[in-house]
């Protein structure tokens, strides 16, 4: 590969990994115009959407190159965001040459999950007691909650290894998080179902992406705003609809 | 009070943890932005106590939050979205949204519009204590 095609590959890999792993699109136009420069290029002009990057850089010599990339995959992985934006300030430091940058972006994307499945499990379960106190519940409400957490968390890896799709995660996991609760309460008489349900929804209902959505909509990226808006208020409508078919569900087997 | 205000910070604490943990936020970020979680929380949780308006109470807490996350991120030199989202997960108004769908799915359509629309506004009183709170060492920024 030439030094041209380096630079482009490396602001690809840059803009696709801040993409999609949580960044906000104007994070990824930033670093990628600010490693642009860093690498030698002389005008770097980055476009951002939720579902891809545009990339045009013009070179000392005259040249210019274009790249486009059309991200598919969104998840969840800060770690990778700020490693990216770390690699940017080093290369931007002039720490690192493009080789070395290429070569750090390359190991970061190829990256596995930062914590491992049973302190995932852990975390979900412990979030969501904690979520249910927040809300007022009592001690044993936190304590179902969470055993249900752990449960939950592993029917959603195992969605996500096996690749079942969003839509079917997003109503199953709503069922789930309504349907455990009320089956407590229906058993034992005990429990606020109400908090419960409300602490183990919180990984699921998209407060943080719709909050994200009006944030990108005030900085004037109105087009990432209305996507990312979008897709929280289907996210929405998925847990719910899955929440109230499996309360139908279950008075119906009930009656 | 006290044994209150106790419990919203240990639980909200508890659960933005778990939270930065299912986001994979670095490692280092994930006590101080919990902690910076319960404490905007608390301080939601302690102006409400007092009467304070809850948009008021939102906004507050989200500007604290977002303050003290910027100040992080500058401390741990990292990107402060990571501090950010984690400070904000416990006033994220996402069950309300849930409750308004659901509302609309069984048919009380006015009740799931009133929930909806309480949601938004806090929602928007977030964004906007969280574009407060950065500006407050917003000119210091350095890279990224």
């Amino acid at each position: 590969m030439d030094e041209r095609a380096c630079v482009m590959e490396a602001l690809r890999l840059a803009g696709s990994i801040i993409l999609e792993n949580g960044g906000e699109t104007y994070r990824v136009e930033d670093t990628v115009e600010r490693l642009g420069r860093a690498l030698g290029a002389e005008d770097v002009q980055p476009f951002a959407v939720p579902s891809g990057v545009f990339i045009t850089a013009n070179f000392p010599d005259g040249s210019m190159s274009t790249k486009v990339y059309r991200a598919r995959s969104s998840g969840k992985h800060l770690k990778k965001v700020d490693e990216v934006n770390r690699i940017s300030r080093l290369a931007a430091e002039g720490r690192i040459g493009t080789r070395e940058t290429l070569e750090a972006l390359r190991a970061i994307k190829n990256e596995g999950p930062a914590y491992r499945l049973p302190l995932r499990v852990f975390a979900n379960a412990a979030s969501a007691g904690g979520f249910t106190a927040m809300f007022g519940g009592g001690w044993i409400d936190a304590l179902i909650v969470f055993l249900s957490g752990a449960l939950i968390q592993l029917a959603l890896e195992w969605c996500e290894k096996h690749n079942v799709s969003r839509v079917f995660e997003s109503a199953g996991g709503g069922a789930l998080c309504t349907l455990l609760p009320l089956v407590f309460n229906r058993l034992t008489g005990m429990g606020m179902i109400d908090a419960m349900t409300g602490g183990l929804l919180m990984p699921l209902v998209p407060g943080l992406p719709m909050t994200n959505a009006v944030q990108d909509a005030m900085r004037g990226d109105v087009l990432s705003g209305v996507g990312h808006g979008m897709q929280a208020v289907l996210t929405a409508v998925l847990v719910a609809g899955g929440g109230v078919a499996a309360t139908r569900a279950l008075w119906m087997l009930l009656a | 009070m006290i044994k209150g205000l106790l419990i919203a910070l240990a639980a909200s604490f508890i659960g933005s943890l778990g939270f930065a943990v299912l986001l994979q936020a670095p490692k280092k970020s994930l006590v101080a932005g919990a902690a910076i979680g319960a404490v905007s929380y608390a301080l939601y949780w302690l102006l409400l106590y007092f009467g304070v308006s809850e948009l008021l109470a939102m906004f507050a807490g989200a500007a604290v939050g977002s303050l003290l996350a910027q100040y992080a991120a500058r401390r741990m030199r990292m990107i402060a979205t990571i501090f950010i989202t984690i400070a904000i997960i416990p006033l994220v108004p996402g069950l309300a949204l849930c409750r308004c769908m659901t509302y609309i799915a069984q048919g009380e359509s006015a009740l799931g519009a009133q929930v909806g629309l309480n949601a938004m506004q806090d929602i928007l009183m977030i964004a906007l204590g969280i574009s407060v709170g950065s500006l407050g060492l917003h000119r210091k920024k350095k890279t990224g």
